[in-house]
């Protein structure tokens, strides 16, 4: 009875709220991101589908409310160093035993319901940020190992002597997007997103890993009532309106580790970046600036080492020659105070701190070792792979300086061309990262450093005539 | 400009979709180097008699490694190799031939193998011992390690040690060849009888025969009914076989283990067998393991206790009837009777650094009789009234001596065994 009666209130609500509610279709296709304690091999972001119902409830024209039901097939594998013939124990420090020679994967379905809340631009073209939590169900899993596939569907097969328990049927975690809407008449918006979404609790053994998926999907939203139009309620007025624009950048940069002591293995590395910046004008000269942006960092290796990530101090253990590449992904948010000349080409300085959530963090690359024991020599030649979350701390936290140059272009229009340095502020080994031999010394932190030349547009935002 | 532009752009883009290969370790190199014998024996300062021979291959492939530089070198105990430096021929092989030091116990050659770009790989270290006249030599290699028990057969000039096989001395006295035996025989003690008849017994408490040096063995009839235990065996001048074991009555064999005696009197079937003697009157003293001594003059039918010091621990009859008993007080005191065990008088006594079970203790060689004291050494005398330190060595165990008078000494089993050869006995 009281199930009804809320269903019966709930009815009411959306109905006497009609015009404020969008519901749809979501289609797309996800890539897993395995989140883990993990510290070698690879983990290949594999395909799945994402098909879903999405809710959306308007509750103003910058902040709004979504829900709905959604079903993903998501495949993790994990692909282990194979041996070429029987090795003589050689591995690098980080691995903790012999990794397994088998590879596995787990194939998971998922029943997902996500709840979000978004902030949008009060435009036509809507650029919208959301983040919230999900709770799923596991409808099926497989597992399959080293060619001995056997399926756990709601109980335990083991054909094989290593065993792989069921996985939970449960599952919860966080959902970051970014999307963009353009409607396509008075009550159809279609619709562009991205969502990043890490798992919350242990999903998989026996590192208690955690699941995670990028996702891109193409959803068509029906809005139920009559078209809303913007109005100054709202809006409050121009003036703020015109104060806002978004900044789309892309960027390129040269990324290092600061290393005090011993930096001489450690190269910088080309990468790139990309992501939307909003910015607020407090006057013509100020201007605050804030956005989510993907940011590949990272260095070069070169050099010998116990380690394929970084440097060792003490030579008791297997040395190899090390050639690596290590990309750590993270997502930044910068909050940054802009300071500008207010001229046709104008020049601006900025400064403030970021936050970077790591995403993933690899090593990719050559390595060598020789072995000389007495009565044998032996010399192994390691294309290097290792997925390495578990030895980066998950968080970065730094500041930036930059500068640049603005160039105004018709209807309000800029061209960005910029400067920026990051500097970390964070040791971004966590604890297992650490060099064992090194032990808890403040002067081997190493924090990352990079320079970006960035490119992009800013935009005003308007009300929805235009863009 | 903006061709430039792009080419930038598409490089940064090109090296970030980088597909890197999956991860995978190639062994691209795997040598083995070896030389079959890695213990060699010879006399010091004369050449080994067999040539030392290394071999490089390919693990992975078996392949041998041709033309690859090996080079020898002295590093411990002098000597040298007749040559430095050999080229592996198309087995593999390099061969030289090594004249050991002047030097006593190890010697040490390192062979390095390099690769045909002239670096050095790898490196095994061989090993040889060296034997001289008049001095110990150590030596710690199988299987004389392992050695628990011997016999001297001085009538065919042939000994033999037990260890983890029956080994019989070769030609040069630090030489072993292992004789083998059905699993069945495997013998944990070995004795010999004045006529070169070998007996040992077996874990399973049985008594085995070998009347041709230990070729062929045959089982002695069971002492005791469904006895599987270890059993302790002596011989005496005699030829006959004296067997105790646990709670069983002590066993007599007059006629080389066809038959057993096991109704003596006057003994418990407690008393389990340490040392037992023939005097040369007929007279028969037994000593037990708890240091109790018994003398028969019936030929071992009846036996009665004897009075002896405290913590006996060993008998020694010699040729003249002199009786030694060993005993724990003021360390390991030796007392000595000359009139048939009534009276025994304390001659010497030393201190050891640890007390241990005594087995070979009194070897004679010539007119000299060599005492061995656990944890003290060696002592020698001529008749056990004036001792002598013949060899301070406080971590000895034992001491043998072989057919030809050459001592053999030993640490802990595992351990180092210790080498004599005296040029004048």
């Amino acid at each position: 009875m009281k199930y009804l009666l809320s269903l019966f209130l709930s009815g009411c609500m959306i109905f006497s709220h009609a015009q404020h509610f969008t519901i749809g279709l979501r289609n797309g296709i996800n890539f897993s991101d395995y989140r883990g304690h993990f510290t070698t091999g690879k983990w290949e972001h594999r395909p799945g589908a994402l098909t879903g119902l999405f809710l959306k409830y308007d509750a103003g024209s910058v902040l709004s409310l979504e829900t709905g039901l959604d079903y993903t097939t998501q495949s993790y594998h994990h692909i282990a160093y194979s041996h070429t013939q029987s090795d003589y124990g050689v591995y690098p420090a980080n691995m903790i035993a012999p990794p397994s020679l088998s590879d596995e994967k787990w194939d998971v379905d998922f029943f997902r319901i996500p709840v979000l809340i978004t902030l949008s631009t009060p435009t036509k073209l809507k650029f919208s940020v959301s983040a919230g939590f999900y709770l799923a169900v596991n409808s099926k899993q497989e597992y399959f190992s080293d060619g001995y596939p056997y399926i756990v569907y709601d109980q335990y097969i083991n054909p094989v002597s290593y065993s792989e328990p069921g996985l939970p049927h449960f599952d919860n975690g966080f959902l970051y997007a970014a999307s963009l809407s353009y409607p396509a008449n008075e009550h159809l918006d279609i619709s562009l997103s991205g969502r990043y979404i890490t798992g919350h609790k242990p999903f998989f053994r026996p590192d208690e890993g955690r699941t995670g998926a990028s996702e891109i999907a193409l959803g068509i939203g029906y809005r139920l009532g009559k078209k809303k139009r913007y109005s100054d309620r709202d809006i409050p007025n121009d003036t703020i309106r015109s104060r806002f624009s978004i900044n789309p950048i892309f960027g390129l940069s040269f990324s290092y580790l600061n290393t005090p002591g011993f930096s001489s293995g450690y190269k910088s590395r080309e990468s790139f970046s990309a992501g939307f910046q909003l910015e607020y004008r407090l006057d013509p000269y100020v201007s605050l600036k804030a956005g989510l942006i993907f940011d590949r960092r990272g260095y070069r290796l070169d050099d010998s080492s116990s380690y394929f990530f970084r440097t060792s101090i003490q030579k008791n253990q297997p040395q190899y020659e090390v050639k690596t590449k290590v990309g750590l992904d993270y997502a930044v948010i910068p909050l940054i105070l802009k300071f500008q000349t207010g001229r046709r080409v104008d020049g601006y300085l900025e400064s403030g701190p970021y936050f970077g959530m790591l995403l993933n963090a690899r090593t990719v690359g050559t390595a060598e070792t020789e072995m000389s024991y007495p009565g044998s020599f032996i010399r192994h030649e390691i294309n290097v792979y290792d997925d390495i979350e578990g030895v980066i701390k998950s968080m970065d936290f730094g500041w930036i300086l930059g500068g640049g140059f603005q160039y105004s272009l018709p209807r309000g229009i800029s061209l960005n061309i910029g400067l920026q340095c990051d500097f970390g502020l964070v040791n971004i080994f966590s604890e297992d990262g650490e060099d064992q031999n090194s032990g808890k010394d403040e002067s081997m932190a190493f924090r990352n450093r990079s320079f970006r030349v960035s490119t992009g547009i800013i935009i005003p935002i308007k009300n929805n005539s235009g863009i | 400009m903006k061709f430039q532009a792009y080419l930038v752009l598409l490089a940064i883009s090109v090296t970030n979709c980088t597909d890197y290969p999956d991860p995978t370790i190639t062994t691209v190199e795997d040598t083995g180097f070896y030389c079959y014998e890695f213990n060699h024996r010879g006399f010091a300062g004369t050449y080994l008699p067999d040539s030392i021979t290394v071999f490089a291959s390919d693990r992975y492939s078996y392949w041998a490694l041709k033309d690859y530089k090996v080079q020898f070198s002295i590093i411990r105990g002098g000597g040298e190799p007749d040559r430095d430096e050999v080229l592996t021929d198309k087995y593999g092989r390099a061969t030289i031939h090594w004249r050991l030091g002047e030097s006593g116990s190890i010697q040490q050659m390192e062979a390095s193998l390099f690769n045909p770009e002239g670096k050095q790989i790898t490196t095994i270290q061989i090993n040889a011992w060296s034997f001289r006249s008049d001095s110990w030599d150590s030596i710690m290699d199988f299987p004389d390690v392992r050695f628990s028990d011997m016999a001297a057969d001085t009538l065919n000039g042939m000994t033999y040690a037990l260890g983890d096989l029956l080994f019989i001395q070769g030609e040069r006295y630090f030489d072993w060849t292992p004789i083998l035996l059905y699993p069945d025989v495997y013998p944990v003690t070995i004795e010999i009888g004045i006529d070169g008849v070998l007996y040992c017994t077996n874990w399973k408490g049985q008594v085995c025969r070998s009347t041709d040096h230990g070729k062929n063995w045959l089982f002695c009839t069971s002492i005791w009914r469904n006895h599987t235990a270890y059993t302790d065996l002596k011989v005496t001048t005699e030829n006959y076989l004296w067997a105790t074991a646990p709670n069983r009555p002590l066993g007599c064999s007059r006629d080389g283990g066809i038959t057993w005696d096991t109704t003596a009197r006057g003994i418990p079937a407690t008393v389990r067998l340490q040392d037992i003697f023939r005097m040369s009157g007929g007279n028969l003293f037994l000593l037990s393991q708890n240091g109790q001594l018994f003398k028969s003059e019936d030929d071992g039918h009846s036996w009665r206790i004897i009075d002896v010091p405290e913590y006996i621990r060993k008998l020694y009859i010699t040729n003249q009837d002199v009786i030694i008993l060993f005993g724990e007080h003021n360390g390991i005191s030796i007392y000595k009777s000359s009139d048939n065990g009534d009276h025994f008088i304390q001659k010497h006594s030393v201190w050891p650094v640890f007390y241990s079970q005594m087995n070979n203790t009194v070897q004679k060689a010539g007119t000299n009789y060599y005492i061995t004291i656990p944890g003290y050494g060696i002592l020698i005398t001529t008749d056990f009234e004036a001792y002598e330190n013949y060899w301070v060595k406080s971590d000895l165990y034992d001491m043998f001596i072989d057919d030809r008078g050459n001592l053999i000494a030993r640490g802990p089993i595992g351990h180092t065994v210790y080498y004599r050869h005296n040029s004048e006995p």
